[in-house]
């Protein structure tokens, strides 16, 4: 896996995602100090005990497939020479679903599989969250 | 409880226009929501100096240079829904509030836009300025399309592909609507696709975009517009047409609304949590409706919302869109204009005019015989619902 920066420009707690994930080098996600509960994408007050204190945190990376898409065309010039390609929505053990890539084939995905979630550090603004099959 | 007040009955549709449906046309955005607006002014009897409030849609154009090209000399309210597709039904709503509660007598609910010339435009066109934002933008940029997920077809995939795969339904189903609207799109001589019908046959031909939606599953980008204007249940009474009344209406958001693959349940639409709401504020059951206007960006999500509608239990609308059930002569016609699908995409403010043009049995060759009573709905950004039950007036 060796990506380019995509066209990104995050802001506000979605900037502190990525930042936070590059710095770490590997995958955090929002955690709530008080409650323990995990939200991503970030939000201001914890969607499960309203608070204010979170941190972002590493999570396992244990994850399984809850949807995925295969996408057999594109207009875009970085997808469109690598259909069909897979993208599939990732429910980490700790909760948070996120996007991911993926170098599995259509064949190998199934919904309910457990696959791992790792990140690619682009820069200290953006990071890939890529799945593989679990270990 | 029994609501101390309700807005069922209050409000009346008397007037539509219609601009379009093109891929290429001469006509700005403007120019196209201005002849709209004045068409749908216009027949409803009335001269730009009636309307008072003006529901304008999200982006492309405000209500402050409609009232003033259309001049209008006095304007006493102004509102703009902020959920996409859903928004003009959303406006529909929001007009009958405001004429109920006295804010206003006449309102203007417009919308238009270049869904074809924005991505393809002319050699010699003007670049164009008028857009569209919204807060999920934000969503999409930082999470979704660094990942090939560019826009609606490949957002909405990642729930369709799950309501496919745990509920085993058929692409027959999907092709059921794609293959109701092309052929409804014949009767009208505004359908972009007529003159180019579909088959199921064709449509299970059709190449992947990205699973599980195919080309077929997707639904026509035009230049259009489209315009109502609504007033009082009473003065609606003296004006030219057989009024079209609003008999119960709401609007209803995903959990959360500006995200898509963290709801509890991805496949819970905006519209399960509106619809029960509108028949219970009309007073009346989904088996009680003549027709179906149905918001269909993508077939899969017209199936999810009859669904949501309670026409069929999760996952069981391929029953439901099966044996002609949606066609004209069925039980349910479904999108008896040709839709988005195949009339054109105009933000499915063409499927509220055709409520109106069924209501006012002023629907041509897809006049659904002697209907009374139908539904329209919205479905817009990341799952927002609206929904409208319209009756024919007295």
């Amino acid at each position: 896996m060796s990506s380019s920066k995509p066209k990104v420009q995050p802001d506000d707690l979605d900037l502190a995602f990525y930042q936070a994930t590059a710095e770490a080098g590997r995958l955090c996600l929002q955690h709530c100090g008080d409650c323990g509960q995990w939200t991503h994408p970030a939000r201001y007050y914890c969607p499960n005990c309203s608070s204010e204190n979170f941190a972002f945190q590493p999570v396992s990376g244990a994850a399984e497939v809850h949807s995925f898409t295969v996408s057999h065309f594109s207009v875009e010039s970085a997808w469109r020479d690598r259909v069909p390609y897979v993208t599939i929505v990732a429910e980490t053990k700790e909760g948070p679903r996120l996007v991911a890539r993926t170098d599995m084939k259509r064949d190998e995905i199934a919904i309910g599989n457990s696959i791992r979630l790792k990140a690619e550090i682009i820069d200290s603004e953006f990071s890939y969250v890529w799945a593989e099959p679990a270990p | 409880m029994t609501a101390a007040f309700s807005l069922s009955g209050k409000a009346a549709i008397v007037g539509v226009g219609e601009f379009g449906y093109y891929r290429g046309t001469d006509q700005s955005i403007l120019q196209m929501v201005l002849k709209a607006s004045m068409d749908a002014i216009q027949d409803a009897g009335l001269k730009p100096s009636d309307i008072d409030g003006i529901i304008p849609p999200p982006g492309f154009v405000a209500w402050d240079e409609i009232g003033a090209h259309l001049g209008i000399p006095e304007i006493r309210y102004t509102a703009c829904p902020q959920m996409g597709g859903a928004s003009p039904v959303a406006g529909l709503i929001n007009a009958t509030m405001a004429i109920a509660s006295g804010m206003a007598t006449a309102v203007l609910v417009p919308i238009g836009w270049n869904g074809y010339s924005a991505l393809r435009p002319r050699p010699d066109a003007r670049p164009n300025k008028r857009r569209f934002s919204a807060a999920f933008f934000d969503t999409v940029r930082n999470y979704y399309a660094p990942y090939g997920l560019r826009s609606a077809p490949w957002w909405y995939a990642l729930y369709l592909m799950r309501y496919v795969d745990q509920y085993q339904v058929p692409p027959e189903a999907a092709g059921a609507i794609a293959v109701a609207c092309r052929k409804h799109a014949q009767l009208n001589d505004k359908a972009l696709m007529r003159g180019r019908p579909l088959t199921m046959e064709d449509y299970l031909a059709s190449p992947f975009i990205t699973e599980p939606l195919r080309k077929s599953d997707c639904c026509v980008e035009t230049d259009c517009a489209a315009a109502i204007v609504v007033t009082s249940a009473e003065r609606a009474r003296d004006l030219k047409h057989k009024p079209v009344v609003f008999l119960g209406g709401a609007e209803g958001h995903p959990n959360r609304p500006d995200e898509l693959v963290n709801r509890p349940d991805m496949l819970k639409l905006g519209l399960d949590y509106a619809a029960p709401r509108a028949f219970e504020m009309a007073g009346l059951k989904p088996q009680d409706m003549d027709f179906l206007q149905i918001y269909d960006c993508f077939t899969y999500v017209a199936l999810l919302e009859l669904e949501a509608l309670g026409f069929a239990e999760r996952g069981g609308a391929a029953d439901f869109v099966k044996d002609g059930n949606i066609e004209l002569g069925g039980r349910y016609p479904l999108n008896t204009h040709g839709g988005l699908m195949s009339q054109g995409h105009c933000w499915g403010m063409n499927h509220i005019v055709e409520a109106v043009r069924q209501l006012r049995h002023d629907a041509g060759a897809a006049q659904v015989a002697n209907c009374e009573v139908g539904l329209v709905t919205g479905y817009g950004d990341l799952g927002d619902g609206t929904i409208a039950i319209l009756g024919r007036g007295a």
